[in-house]
């Protein structure tokens, strides 16, 4: 087998493991076969902090040796990080609606992690609005590494604001506060979902190389015809004069 | 709905959005490629 499929299999194969042990471990005392929502919610919360770490280290990267591959994975991991935030949103309000009552509320975990997908979203708007491929770089950087500070603000944001979102039961200080087979089963979705990133990564890395060449050999075609479209008009050749 | 009819909503728009993604990132590689080719 390639080294290249190696991936896409492991992929599937922990994600059929980790659906499997979803359903198989024990219910929750109090939400009863709810809570088992948690497997796909917490596993993509987690994963759009780690893609917005990668983000921070592709743009620390980029702002240390500035060369373009930092800038790529920065750009790639944020549009993973902003796919995760948003599913970790739905399935928070899948979650939310018949514990809770409601799809929504104005909790700190809530608005925090909104507030995050948002600014991501601003990151990647921004990378579009800049067609120079250094300034796009800087600016992006600077908003990938200051960004990121909103990460820790939302993990911390069930301890230090009283909301409806339930306090961390594993990322804390201490031990886990779940039950040995729950967490197991957490973890495997974790590991299956870090797999699926990984793989997702690898491609839109490889598309934003490709983007990359596009414009490269663009530029390259242009090149020519830019002292050209620049010349004025020739009176007699100017539009509504006889 | 039934607790386990949301326990499936769920899991369907979480595998659902990202195998969405994954095959709409497929596309645009598969779109980049032939741009790739056709520059050349």
């Amino acid at each position: 087998m390639t080294r290249q499929a190696r991936l896409p299999l492991a992929a599937a194969v922990l994600l059929a493991a980790g659906l499997a042990a979803a359903m198989l471990a024990p219910p929750d005392r109090f939400q009863g076969n709810l809570q088992r929502l948690m497997y796909v919610h917490v596993p993509a919360a987690w994963l759009a902090y780690l893609a917005f770490a990668v983000t921070l280290v592709g743009s620390a990267g980029w702002l240390w040796r500035r060369t373009p591959g930092w800038d790529r994975l920065a750009a790639a991991a944020a549009e993973l990080g902003v796919v995760f935030t948003g599913l970790a949103l739905l399935l928070g309000s899948i979650w939310g609606k018949p514990v809770w009552g409601v799809w929504w509320t104005w909790d700190p975990r809530l608005v925090t992690t909104a507030l995050l997908f948002f600014v991501y979203l601003g990151y990647l708007a921004l990378r579009r609005a800049i067609v120079d491929r250094e300034v796009r770089a800087r600016r992006s950087a600077v908003l990938g590494v200051v960004a990121f500070v909103q990460v820790p603000i939302v993990h911390l944001s069930v301890v230090w604001w009283r909301g409806l979102h339930q306090p961390p039961t594993v990322l804390r200080p201490g031990d886990p506060t779940i039950d040995h087979r729950m967490l197991a089963a957490l973890l495997l979705n974790v590991a299956a979902f870090t797999a699926l990133f990984a793989l997702l990564l690898r491609q839109r890395i490889e598309l934003a190389r490709l983007e990359a060449a596009a414009e490269d050999a663009l530029a390259a075609a242009e090149q020519p015809l830019a002292g050209a479209a620049v010349q004025a008009p020739r009176l007699e050749e100017a539009p509504g004069r006889g | 709905m039934a607790e386990w009819g949301w326990v499936g909503f769920g899991f369907a728009v979480a595998y659902g959005g990202l195998a969405a993604y994954l095959v709409g990132l497929r596309r645009r590689l598969k779109a980049a490629r032939r741009r790739r080719e056709e520059l050349r």
